[in-house]
């Protein structure tokens, strides 16, 4: 995988790559999805899967004061009970 | 011996331990041991009542720290129990601590933690299997009881298998997963670690059953303490051939004992074929790469966990994931590449196919027998450093436990008597067929001893 596609690739996944980790993921992945290529060579039967729905919970909202309080004591920065993060970019 | 004894012995026990199998020890676990105690006295107490258990650190246990072994959550404190924890409590089960594992779960060896390596009890030198490497580690080396591990493709079975006890990896919504963080959902169980297969089948009776907060745990409560005692006359035993090649010859030799002496017991032994298990690891690691890396899009620095100031809001999201290991990295950049537009196609829809022929194929061999027996790992433990720097190599490893989850089939390892490392005898069955995997494990416990 060429290093432009690993920069793109990590913008999307929002992570922050140092150019030694860009060249060191650009060899292991071609090892990696070569590797994994023999699933190409396979021949699937027409019942064999697509993508399914996931279960999910019902919405709702649980509310119990104690554990608010502690997930706040979590948060690496805070005022007022409210997360403090920095301003988006444009 | 009364249980404050027996907790103090581990609690003197575990930091003269060089293992490094535990993050976190229950500073209250004295106070715990005279309250459960008590209740023995009085014969008030639960099921679990006299057990210290070790819990993996990427399951809740309310106010102590729950870190998945990585930087990002060194310092992050449960809000809340998971479900199986408030079930152990409930049935009077000491928790003494939280046990080391692979960063959130990503690695077969238990190297990839950001407090260190675990070693292996039965030779320091060598691997003790992941990601459940702690857990496995503290029950082999008696630090503790019993654990609980949680197995994607086959965290709880391989470090059984390499540290030479029972890890047990029940049918996919047995155990509910509120409280585990999650590495990729449609995969992730957890499961007891024990020595003997009666603790197993107690542990697994105690946390397993439907629950409101997870909705894929469906399952009617059950006991399965019944089925350790069981005969297995009967029983239909399928080895898979398929599940021998590329094995160490040591290990293909005692796992053909070990189904020997399920024979001799009763069983009747034929031989099955899973022809596709060759594409089982690219087929489980690129739908697990696909849910792990949308997964571990909530550690963003933000709400908690470890936070690095950016430039601005993205920035400092950036900035504060790159706190993640290797691994971790390496995963969750391949699970978004794969499953980005462009790519989509060619990758995870492929992976979802391919998991489902698996699964076909799994269940058709369970079709003409009750059991498919095999070895756990194609290897013994190997030596810390050996295959950590080849990401490839290590994946290949999982070839043998990853069939389980793609499935959502049950499967145990179960420790063979043997000279030397440990050996896994994997024994897999049927989706609710738990306990006939448990009566097996336990005729063979009673025929080696």
């Amino acid at each position: 995988m060429d290093k432009p596609t690993i920069k793109k690739v990590a913008e999307v996944a929002r992570l922050n790559l140092t150019d030694e980790e860009i060249s060191d993921f650009s060899k292991d992945f071609d090892g990696i999805l070569e590797q994994f290529s023999k699933l190409h060579k396979e021949k699937f039967g027409e019942g064999d899967a697509e993508e399914k729905a996931a279960i999910l919970r019902k919405d709702g909202t649980q509310l119990d004061n104690a554990v608010a309080e502690k997930i706040m004591d979590n948060a690496p920065n805070k005022e007022n009970n409210l997360y403090k993060v920095p301003k988006g970019s444009k | 011996m009364k249980l404050n004894e027996k907790v103090s012995r581990y609690l003197e026990k575990i930091p003269k331990s060089k293992l490094n199998a535990f993050i976190s020890i229950n500073k209250n676990a004295e106070k715990d041991a005279e309250k459960i105690q008590r209740k023995i006295d009085t014969n008030a107490a639960g099921r679990l009542a006299g057990y210290v258990l070790a819990i993996k650190d990427n399951i809740a246990v309310s106010g102590m720290r729950l870190t998945c072994a990585s930087k990002m959550l060194e310092n992050y404190v449960s809000p809340y129990d998971a479900t199986v924890v408030k079930r152990i409590i409930a049935e009077d089960g000491l928790i003494i601590g939280k046990t080391n594992m692979d960063e959130f779960a990503c690695g077969a060896s238990g190297e990839t933690s950001y407090f260190g390596a675990t070693l292996n009890p039965s030779d320091e030198k060598r691997v003790p299997g992941g990601s459940s490497s702690g857990s496995a580690a503290v029950v082999a080396a008696g630090l503790c009881d019993v654990s609980l591990g949680s197995d994607t493709g086959g965290s709880i079975r391989c470090p059984s298998s390499f540290c030479g006890v029972l890890g047990f990896k029940p049918t996919y919504g047995t155990v509910s997963r509120y409280g585990l963080v999650d590495m990729a959902m449609s995969l992730d169980q957890i499961g007891p670690i024990t020595k003997t297969v009666s603790d197993a089948a107690l542990v697994l009776s105690v946390i397993n059953g439907s629950d409101g907060m997870d909705n894929t745990a469906i399952k009617t409560k059950e006991d399965y303490t019944k089925f350790a005692k069981q005969k297995i006359t009967g029983i239909k035993i399928g080895v898979v051939g398929e599940f021998f090649d590329g094995c160490d010859h040591n290990v293909e030799k005692n796992v053909r004992d070990g189904v020997e002496i399920l024979k001799s017991e009763g069983a009747k032994i034929v031989d099955v074929s899973v022809p596709k298990t060759p594409i089982a690891v690219p087929a489980y690691y690129l739908n697990m790469f696909a849910e792990f890396s949308s997964a571990m899009q909530k550690f963003d620095g933000l709400k908690y966990g470890f936070r690095k100031e950016g430039k601005d809001l993205n920035d400092t999201v950036a900035e504060s994931r790159s706190s993640l290991g290797e691994e971790v990295k390496r995963r969750i950049l391949l699970g978004t590449y794969i499953t980005m537009k462009e790519f989509r196609g060619k990758w995870y829809s492929t992976a979802l196919k391919a998991r489902e022929s698996i699964r076909h194929e799994m269940r058709a061999a369970l079709k003409k027998c009750d059991l498919l027996a095999g070895p756990t790992m194609p290897f013994t433990a190997f030596k810390l450093g050996d295959k950590i720097k080849d990401p490839v190599e290590m994946y290949l490893s999982d070839i043998l436990t990853v069939s389980a989850n793609l499935s959502g089939l049950p499967a145990a390892s179960v420790p063979l008597e043997v000279k030397g490392m440990p050996v896994g005898m994997q024994l897999h069955a049927d989706t609710g067929s738990d306990g006939k995997i448990l009566f097996a494990a336990a005729a063979y416990e009673r025929a080696s001893k």
